[in-house]
């Protein structure tokens, strides 16, 4: 084998910065046509009527809503759904009713996109309004009307963890704590909107897709199933994907009326979201309300965690389920020892946009509560907010620990890392202290912290194909996609790596279900723990074969020859000759050591019956705060953080400071609105704020490296974990320079986004103005 | 309406309907595809190209008022398929991970380049990039790749 | 968010435009179009005409004389950033500058479009209310000229009638001895303000004006009045700010209520009349 290769710079980079990416709208096809969906404006109605009519006239190619779709009313495929969801999925177009503004009502085809919104004016679509449920009070509410058939009182879904007996933990406590705490509702806006090109040769029986998606094979097994062509007649190519962040984790409606436009017309159908749409009907995520109470002894131990979670589900259950909410009730107790816990999740309907996951997907729904209530409870008790998390964090000696709740079909279980020592790193490196400054100039000065935990992987399995020409070359084709996380070049690291050749010699192809039969593609953080242990485990096998095939031809001991930079070399290093090449031409179907496979390959399918591995990270930041307005800045800002064995160190950095960015931007800007009548007010970029440059400070990392025993390869996930905590980090940077000492003034804190009438009500609450 | 230009150096010679947004005509009549849209209101810069050496943003622009400009377009920062000193920069620095806002920030700092007038500084190079929004990186090696550069 | 159908002309003289802005009730003047060009996208504004003032000759440019600053109104607000002219006879307008949009957005907005637009919480026209600039308006049949004190009569609304346009903006050169102050609080830099107040102080009193709080800039005539002639003592402040603004209308939105802005206002204005007084 050959020594780790020193972490290269990034394959992908040399297209993207040319201007040659192969995002879906730079994809022109002859004869290819543009269309726009028409989308309901009202939060809850009645579709009364459609007419088609005058579109048609003025020369729409066509026009399709929910009859002209044969297959309308059949489910999307979805993997997993919790037992407790009580229906409430849409049809693929609306029949008779609208659940939320944004939603695909009609499809129009023309030309070209400007020519289709012309059309689209033409569509006359008659509405009646019906009471519109904007908030979960008025989902709630008695007299209420009912989104869905099965959702009484509006509630989707309701389940439960517990363990122990909380309410006796709690009764029995030394101390308690509660609070209630809003994670606004937002959405993950990658930069690239949604997209598809959609191109049905009847001709040849075959539908090909492109996309801008994170699951390729979700969206095939869709097309297929539900348009009734054989699934290996469809192609879903996702070659460059303008980020995702959860938001194209799985199938839309829209990709099934393109693919149905296409088949009617005979020509290549695109469709490109645009911002509006994006803003409106990509789905949305966090939107979920805790309850918390914490309880502790008399040491400060917690004995006892209590909580309703309530998630802002929408007007349907969309595909991903409630999985957020799934996740953010598991993980509540976040990396601490609590034996006794009740934890009761609901999932309510209001006429919003549907939920689903967003870059951390429930965890940071969950590490806000808790992490800010721990520093809550630290003041009412009197202990410093780190001496209270250090008695609590779960050991190494405890480890290994398994909390108590079942998720997704999995005990959750912590086998690895090493939290009291990231925190001991974290106090040593990072400035962090818990007095506050006061400037000459009344400004106020201080830090606040919070630990997450980051599940990556769920998804039980991934596929990868390694194959050697005759040539030497070898070519690595994944069951992933990737949307900028640097799969290319680190698969190909992990292949040159393990397989025994130079990392030049590897070539990575993925974002094409043509490529492997089936995968499942990028989200979860699942692209080390999944997508790169599929290629170690493919590389180990066509590593073993090589050699076999080296031993026949040399007949030497298979065990005794190694490669090495792509040669084949005795144990101590002499070669022998033979190479790659010389393998591959042998091993194939026209060569003397022929065995039945066409080319020199592995097959591999990574599985996992513990599919969950846990990163960890620790956040710190330093707020400056003039308590005369509310405004603040964040002056530094550091991540400790244990990613397990970093694949590429330069790539790891680059994921966890672009997450620690978006959690840091989505916790003091980000926020999806909707008034009181269920409009949505946060329609463009202008209201809808991310962070920019000037906004966020350096991030500052503090690495640590410890190995996770789930999976061959050591790695954690990364994508995520960097904008799990940010949230609380800064809630609590805040709530304790506003008072170092008390409580109760960060009452307006724990409502996300930390805009700054919010960050001047608690200043105020504590009496500093 | 009619529309005379250059783009990339190369004369570009059109009739077009006057509506026809600058970042539609320069991606689907020229086919150069690598400047990208993100909110087609002017806020997150994706589609920032040079207009007489002036950054501006192409989906804010009708086409047919870009008659008699200059327009320059990431494709331009590369001679030979080899990379520009921006471009090196934000390889080296790994300053882009999807690549969708790359275009917006090079024709942006490209801009500045030219007139001598990238700055140096972090608080001068973010504030100079604070209308370009990425959503993957971060900022930071963006940051770092212009600093290389300016110095 | 394609924009609908329109025409195109481009004029090349004032007069060429002001003919089109008269023959065409269904017409609008596209500047710069980083504010018009938006909202054509989404599709709330369907102009059957757009006339381009992108080649009229002679509308852009500044120039400084008999103690007035003349700035034409198709003057990109990139060109002034920096420039010694306007740091020299403007520093109100040179200190508001960075605050206008990004580096993009000021490579075509011009200072006659974003006086034309009305904004509330723009920076342009704050800073041309407390300079108590004046500016001249010219139609097909005559030009007159508008202080930009009465200019902006409402949210996004001006003087001006349909068929007028913009053409200069005159500010009175600040004396040597000037000193100004302009404080921003927005969310991000480059946004809209929430709110913001810009000062400037001479020997012959002190102009100051608050925008982002109401529906137009709105100039503290009655702390002007009170500090002309000697500065009131420090401690009277506030009050006297409070009295200023117990009036107000103030604008609310998803950032700031109407409240939180006025006591914003408060605090800015106790920050530019410190800085304009400091010793």
């Amino acid at each position: 084998m050959s020594a780790p290769v020193e972490a290269p710079l990034r394959r992908e980079d040399k297209r993207l910065l040319l201007g040659k990416a192969r995002y879906v709208d730079n994809m022109h096809f002859d004869r290819m046509v543009h269309g726009t969906f028409i989308r309901s404006p009202m939060p809850h109605a009645e579709i009364v009527s459609i007419d088609a009519s005058a579109a048609l006239a003025a020369g729409a190619l066509c026009v399709l809503t929910a009859r002209d779709l044969p297959f309308n009313a059949k489910p999307l495929i979805t993997r997993y759904w919790h037992p407790s969801i009580r229906g409430g999925t849409p049809t693929i177009l609306p029949v008779d009713r609208v659940r939320f503004v944004g939603e695909p009502v009609a499809f129009v085809v023309a030309a070209d996109r400007y020519a289709a919104e012309d059309l689209a004016a033409l569509v006359q679509i008659e509405y009646r309004e019906l009471p519109a449920l904007a908030t979960i009070e008025d989902a709630l509410a008695p007299d209420a009307p009912q989104l869905h058939p099965d959702w009484t009182s509006n509630i989707a879904a309701t389940f439960d963890y517990s363990g122990g007996d909380a309410a006796r933990a709690l009764a029995d406590a030394a101390h308690r704590v509660r609070r209630q705490f809003r994670f606004a509702r937002q959405t993950p806006l990658a930069l690239e909107p949604r997209g598809i090109v959609a191109d049905f040769d009847t001709t040849r029986d075959r539908l090909t897709v492109w996309m801008s998606t994170q699951a390729h094979y979700n969206v095939r097994q869709n097309l297929a199933m539900i348009l009734g062509v054989p699934e290996h007649q469809v192609r879903v190519v996702a070659e460059d994907v303008g980020g995702g962040f959860g938001a194209k984790s799985r199938v839309y409606q829209e990709e099934l009326v393109l693919s149905h436009a296409s088949r009617l017309l005979q020509r290549p159908v695109k469709w490109i979201e645009d911002r509006f749409e994006n803003l409106q009907a990509t789905t949305h995520s966090r939107a979920i309300d805790v309850d918390l109470e914490l309880g502790c002894d008399g040491e400060g131990r917690f004995t006892a965690l209590k909580a309703l979670v309530t998630l802002d589900v929408g007007g349907y259950v969309f595909t991903s389920g409630v999985m957020t909410s799934e996740i953010a009730g598991a993980h509540l107790a976040n990396a601490y020892r609590i034996p006794n816990f009740d934890i009761e999740v609901r999932c309510i309907g209001t006429n919003k946009t549907p939920i689903a996951t967003y870059r951390g997907a429930g965890q940071p729904e969950s590490c806000f509560p808790t992490e800010c209530l721990i520093d809550v409870l630290a003041k009412e008790i009197g202990l410093a907010a780190v001496e209270l998390r250090r008695r609590n964090l779960i050991r190494p000696a405890d480890l290994p620990y398994e909390p108590g709740p079942v998720l997704l079909g999995c005990k959750l279980r912590f086998e690895s890392g090493d939290f009291p020592a990231m925190l001991e790193a974290m106090l040593r490196d990072s400035g962090y202290v818990e007095e506050v400054e006061v400037a000459a100039d009344g400004s106020r000065i201080g830090w606040g912290l919070a630990c997450g935990i980051e599940a990556g992987g769920f998804v039980n399995f991934e596929t990868a194909h390694i194959r050697i020409d005759i040539g030497g070359s070898v070519s690595v084709f994944s069951g992933m996609t990737t949307q900028g996380q640097g799969q290319l070049t680190t698969y190909a690291q992990v292949c040159a790596e393990t397989l025994g050749v130079d990392f030049e010699a590897v070539n990575v192809q993925m974002g094409d279900t043509q490529l492997v039969p089936f995968g499942r593609g990028a989200f979860a953080s699942r692209g080390a723990i999944f997508g790169a242990n599929a290629v170690h485990g493919a590389a180990l096998e066509l590593r073993g074969k090589v050699l076999a095939h080296a031993g026949t031809l040399l007949q030497a001991d298979p065990a005794s020859l190694r490669i090495a930079r792509g040669q084949i070399v005795r144990a101590d290093g002499t070669p022998t000759g033979l190479g790659l090449a010389e393998i591959a031409q042998a091993a194939g179907a026209g060569g003397p050591l022929f065995s039945g496979e066409a080319v020199l390959e592995a097959r591999y399918v990574y599985k996992n019956e513990q599919p969950i591995t846990y990163g960890m990270s620790m956040h710190a930041a330093k707020v400056k705060l003039d308590p005369r307005t509310g405004f603040f800045t964040v002056l530094d800002y550091v991540v400790a953080h244990d990613a397990g064995r970093p694949l590429n160190e330069m790539i790891v950095e680059g994921q966890v400071i672009g997450a620690a960015v978006d959690g840091i931007g989505g916790a003091i800007y980000s926020e999806i609105v909707y008034d009181g009548s269920g409009q949505l007010l946060t329609g463009s970029l202008a209201d809808y704020l991310v962070a920019t440059a000037p906004d966020v400070p350096r991030i500052r990392l503090i690495h640590m490296e410890t190995r996770p025993t789930t999976n061959p390869l050591g790695v954690r996930g990364i994508g995520e974990g960097g904008t799990i905590p940010a949230a609380a980090t800064i809630a609590n940077a805040l709530a304790r320079t506003i008072d170092p000492r008390g409580s109760g003034h960060e009452r307006s804190l724990f409502a996300l986004p930390l805009k700054p009438q919010r960050v001047f009500a608690a200043c105020q609450a504590a009496g500093l103005t | 309406m009619k529309l005379a230009c250059r783009v990339n150096g190369e004369a570009v010679d059109a009739d077009i309907p006057p509506r026809l947004l600058l970042s539609d005509f320069i991606r689907h009549e020229l086919r150069l595809t690598g400047t990208n849209v993100g909110c087609e209101m002017g806020v997150c810069g994706a589609c920032t190209v040079m207009v007489n050496g002036d950054p501006v943003r192409s989906c804010l622009m009708f086409a047919v008022q870009a008659d008699g400009c200059e327009v320059e377009t990431v494709e331009s920062l590369s001679q030979g398929g080899e990379l520009g000193p921006l471009q090196r920069a934000f390889h080296e620095r790994h300053a882009l991970q999807c690549g969708y806002c790359t275009p917006g920030f090079l024709m942006t700092l490209e801009a500045l380049r030219r007139r001598g007038a990238l700055p140096v500084d972090e608080n001068g190079i973010r504030d100079a990039i604070s209308g370009n929004i990425c959503r993957c990186t971060g900022y930071q090696n963006i940051v770092d790749a212009v600093m290389a550069v300016a110095r | 968010m394609k924009p609908p159908a329109f025409d195109m002309v481009r004029p090349q003289t004032v007069s060429e435009a002001l003919q089109y802005l008269a023959e065409s009730p269904d017409s609008k003047l596209i500047a710069g179009g980083q504010s018009l060009v938006p909202v054509m996208n989404f599709r709330l504004a369907a102009p059957a005409l757009l006339i381009d003032l992108n080649r009229v000759a002679g509308l852009a440019g500044i120039r400084c004389e008999a103690g007035v600053l003349r700035i034409g109104a198709m003057t990109r607000q990139q060109s002034l950033l920096g420039d010694p002219l306007v740091v020299r006879c403007a520093p109100l307008l040179a200190a508001a500058l960075p605050h206008v949009g990004h580096l993009q957005t000021r490579s075509r907005g011009t200072v006659g479009g974003s006086l034309a637009h009305a904004d509330p919480s723009a920076e342009l026209p704050l800073v041309m209310v407390t300079l108590d600039a004046v500016i001249t308006v010219r139609s097909r049949e005559r030009e007159r000229t508008v202080p930009a004190r009465a200019f902006f009569t409402d949210a996004m609304t001006t003087d001006l009638a349909a068929d007028e346009m913009i053409t200069e903006v005159a500010v009175p050169a600040a004396p040597a001895d000037a000193r100004v102050a302009f404080r921003e609080l927005a969310r991000r830099h480059g946004d809209f303000a929430i709110v913001a107040a810009a000062a400037q102080r001479t020997a012959a009193g002190l102009s100051v004006a608050v925008g982002g709080l109401e529906a137009v800039p709105r100039l503290c005539r009655r702390l002007m009045a009170d500090f002309a002639g000697d500065p009131p003592p420090r401690g009277r402040w506030p009050e006297l700010i409070r009295a200023e603004l117990a009036d107000a209308a103030p604008l609310a939105d998803l950032q700031a209520d109407g409240d939180y802005r006025r006591h914003l206002a408060a605090v800015l204005l106790q920050d530019v009349l410190a800085e304009v007084f400091a010793p």
